[in-house]
């Protein structure tokens, strides 16, 4: 079992018995190569500094009151094991600091950021056998009333509508969120929206960081109607960012239209 | 009896008695498949509701062939029946009404097998919904059987109908504390407890001036599944809070006021009165 490091994409091998420690965002994952059986361990702790992401490096022993998590196998014939930085599982509800109004015929870019994920998956056969946030979570309802809805997860943002403001977090994907009102009459009020991330896919170069797919909400602040549109790829002024993971839920054009209904909270 | 009539109705009662068994098994295969086949794409409800009609169905087909086999005639069986079932009707009203009440429960859905119901002093897990009655799991392990008829006459409290639930915590404080301190240090303690849900929003309000305390009213909503531990850690975060902002929490207590018109109290000092002795 070995593991590859992406989006580097540097293959290492894991010495027996020898702890390793990554971590990412206030997650700390360590893991040991414990025969045919890949042992993990999580640790989560608030951190001062924003950006941080530490490779894979060697350790003593697992931190005091750090305690195996799981005992991992991979399957009969022993499968390769790799990391892969993916988005979230569920939408995240995007609450902006201050409510954002947009003028009739109004169009404005967004940068929002939510936190990564680390999955463990197999190479050949591509199943996640673990998989933990970066940051853990808040939870949210999103619907029109309290039984009428789906959960998903919370964050506030300050959503600049310049790039240069964009503060860029090594643990954090960011998205580029266009938003036009094509009322003629009504200004259109936004306090939050939500993403759908579990649609997305996750890119990054080594300038611009991580960053997935820009999305443009076409809504009227009269009738209420909402159309989104993915442009396959995050904004052309980052130049080429490579895909490191592909979407979740890959059945986008359907879902995506259902996860419209959600967008205005 | 000549002999040969004799194997002529025994072949008849094996052949009866042949349909009967077999009919029950295949019914039995035939409900187990359709339980396996809607697996994920049926609600346990929907499919309890199926594999018990095709099961019923398919017996009576056989069954039916079975008494045609030993020489009854339909006609007169279905006579027979109509009579039959006021007899019954009459003889087994209880298990009839439950049987019906069954039926409408099916047919409004108000649980489903799995969730959590209130029903009197009574709370447990629905483990199982049948033509007669349904079976309740307590949460210290009994199982408790609730005829459907019973269902249908009284109120029950599904708790785990919604995914969200609101978590409504009393807490009182003292009557010298600053109300709207106090009222601002819970809410922030619900604002950062990792399980209380960010929408919609928790709300903090005074419900009562209470015989000791002045009592607020902290509601947070949380994820259904979580609803015990939540209540537990958020208790526990308020207590933390209140203490840490110095804000008391007061126990039950009693002013006693002595007017002028009353005798003076008597005071007695223990361990004054145990020198003077000496």
């Amino acid at each position: 079992m070995h593991i590859i490091d992406q989006p580097a994409q540097q293959e290492l091998n894991l010495e027996e018995k020898q702890w390793y420690s990554m971590a990412l965002g206030d997650l700390t994952l360590f893991f040991q190569q414990n025969g045919n059986e890949l042992l993990t361990a999580v640790n989560y702790q608030s951190r001062d500094k924003p950006a941080l992401r530490e490779a894979l490096r060697k350790i003593d022993d697992l931190p005091q009151g750090v305690k195996v998590g799981e005992r991992l196998y991979s399957g009969p014939e022993e499968e390769s094991v790799y990391i892969e930085l993916q988005l979230a599982d569920k939408p995240y509800q995007v609450n902006a600091d201050t409510p954002i109004k947009l003028g009739p015929k109004g169009r404005v870019v967004l940068y929002v950021s939510t936190s990564l994920w680390v999955q463990l998956k197999t190479i050949d056969t591509q199943k996640v056998m673990t998989e933990y946030p970066a940051v853990i979570p808040r939870m949210s309802w999103v619907g029109s009333s309290s039984i009428e809805g789906a959960l998903c997860y919370s964050a506030k943002t300050a959503a600049p509508s310049e790039l240069s403001q964009v503060s860029r977090k090594e643990h954090r994907a960011i998205t580029a969120l266009e938003i036009v009102n094509d009322s003629s009459h009504s200004p259109l009020t936004i306090q939050r929206l939500s993403l759908p991330l579990n649609m997305l896919s996750l890119f990054y170069s080594e300038s611009a960081g991580f960053w997935t797919e820009s999305i443009r909400f076409r809504m009227d602040a009269e009738t209420g109607e909402t159309v989104i549109v993915t442009s396959q790829k995050p904004p052309d002024e980052l130049g080429g960012c490579e895909k490191i993971s592909t979407a979740r839920d890959s059945k986008q054009s359907s879902r995506l239209r259902t996860a419209m209904k959600l967008i205005m909270g | 009896m000549p002999e040969f009539l004799q194997s002529v109705a025994l072949v008849s009662w094996v052949r009866a008695v042949l349909f009967i068994v077999v009919g029950f098994i295949i019914a039995k295969l035939a409900s187990r498949l359709f339980r396996k086949l809607s697996d994920n794409k049926l609600s346990t409800h929907h499919q309890l509701l199926g594999s018990m009609l095709i099961f019923y169905l398919l017996f009576m087909l056989f069954f039916l062939s079975g008494l045609k086999e030993l020489g009854f005639s339909m006609s007169v069986l279905l006579g027979a029946a109509g009579v039959l079932s006021v007899a019954v009707g009459f003889a087994s009203q209880t298990s009839a009404s439950n049987l019906i009440s069954g039926l409408f429960l099916i047919a409004e859905k108000p649980f489903e097998v799995g969730d959590v119901l209130t029903l009197n002093e009574f709370t447990g897990e629905v483990i199982a919904i049948d033509l007669l009655s349904i079976k309740l799991r307590t949460f210290d392990n009994v199982m408790i059987r609730v005829p459907n008829e019973t269902l249908i006459k009284t109120t029950f409290v599904n708790l785990s109908r919604f995914p969200i639930r609101r978590v409504d915590l009393v807490i009182g404080i003292a009557y010298n504390e600053d109300i709207e301190v106090a009222r601002t240090v819970l809410l922030e303690a619900a604002l950062h407890h990792p399980r209380a849900l960010v929408n919609p929003e928790p709300f903090c309000i005074v419900t009562m001036f209470n015989a000791s305390s002045v009592d607020l009213q902290l509601s947070v909503w949380v994820v259904r599944t979580e609803l015990k531990d939540a209540k537990s850690e958020l208790l526990i975060a308020c207590k933390k809070a209140l203490d840490t902002a110095g804000i008391e929490i007061p126990f039950p207590h009693t002013s006693v006021y002595v007017g002028e018109h009353t005798k003076p109290l008597p005071i007695q000092l223990v361990e004054a009165a145990k020198k003077h002795k000496e």
